[in-house]
């Protein structure tokens, strides 16, 4: 990315983040940070944020997780003015933090593509979102985890792929939760 | 309510950005750490357990279960209504 390539970014973030509420500046930001990374390197939105734009902000989260090349990411934030702090980026006038928590997925997880708002956004799939906020709620004991995936299963029970939610969820050893999730 | 005391050790950019916060609002520092501690989420689940409201899984507070169906079927139905209108979808189901 030239430096032309970040201002142009901060331009667009600028103008289209102005006026936004939280939930919609941080989906309209990866939005325009994937389209800002050549085609093929767009990060992957995985936890809370992606929690928060499924659910339609019943959720509410402060940062952004994604998965993606860390350098390529970080220099291009970096040079539109986001600090660095470790793997999180901070910008306080656009009210964004974003971290960059790992490359790749693992490979039993799945991405998929979602349109939102205009813009193609690649995320972690459902399933495994429903999987990871389990085992959180399993290993780590956290309620809020546990209330996530039980939006999540709630908002989108029809369209979820049930064999492979529940697979997963087998070799994560949460069945017994996902066995207690309930449809609205 | 009473109080209890203990001493933290922060870095310098925390205790900077601490000591800004409280400037700008105006409150004691005890006061100001105490809300912050309060709204981060393992905080707030620790005093839950704490109070033996929500310790685990499936032993919500009374309530909670009738307020996640509520939210979550209030999700579900402008999910669908932006899908309709084409504003999200999913691309690869």
């Amino acid at each position: 990315m030239t430096g032309d390539g970040a201002e142009a970014f901060r331009a667009v973030l600028d103008e289209h983040l102005a006026g936004l509420s939280a939930p919609e500046r941080r989906g309209t930001f990866l939005g325009l940070l994937q389209h800002h990374l050549p085609e093929g390197s767009e990060p992957i939105l995985v936890g809370g944020a992606l929690v928060e734009i499924l659910t339609e902000g019943m959720y509410v989260t402060g940062d952004i997780d994604l998965l993606g090349d860390a350098r390529e990411i970080g220099d291009l934030l970096e040079a539109a003015g986001f600090e660095k702090n470790g793997r999180l980026f901070v910008e306080e006038d656009l009210g964004l933090a974003v971290e960059i928590v790992g490359r790749h997925l693992d490979p039993e997880r799945r991405s998929e593509r979602i349109r939102w708002q205009g813009y193609t956004l690649h995320v972690l799939s459902i399933e495994d979102l429903i999987v990871d906020r389990l085992c959180a709620a399993k290993f780590w004991d956290s309620q809020t985890d546990h209330e996530q995936a039980q939006l999540l299963y709630g908002t989108h029970h029809e369209r979820l792929d049930v064999a492979r939610l529940r697979a997963r969820a087998k070799e994560e050893r949460v069945e017994d939760l996902l066995d207690g999730l309930e449809v609205p | 309510m009473p109080v209890q005391k203990f001493t933290i050790s922060t870095t310098p950019e925390l205790f900077e950005a601490i000591e800004a916060l409280r400037e700008e609002r105006g409150q004691e520092r005890s006061a100001l750490i105490e809300m912050l501690l309060r709204e981060h989420p393992m905080v707030e689940d620790a005093i839950r357990r704490r109070r033996g409201q929500q310790a685990r899984p499936g032993r919500r507070r009374p309530g909670r279960r009738d307020e996640l169906r509520a939210l979550a079927s209030t999700a579900r139905r402008q999910w669908e209504k932006r899908e309709s209108a084409g504003e999200v979808a999913f691309l690869d189901r």
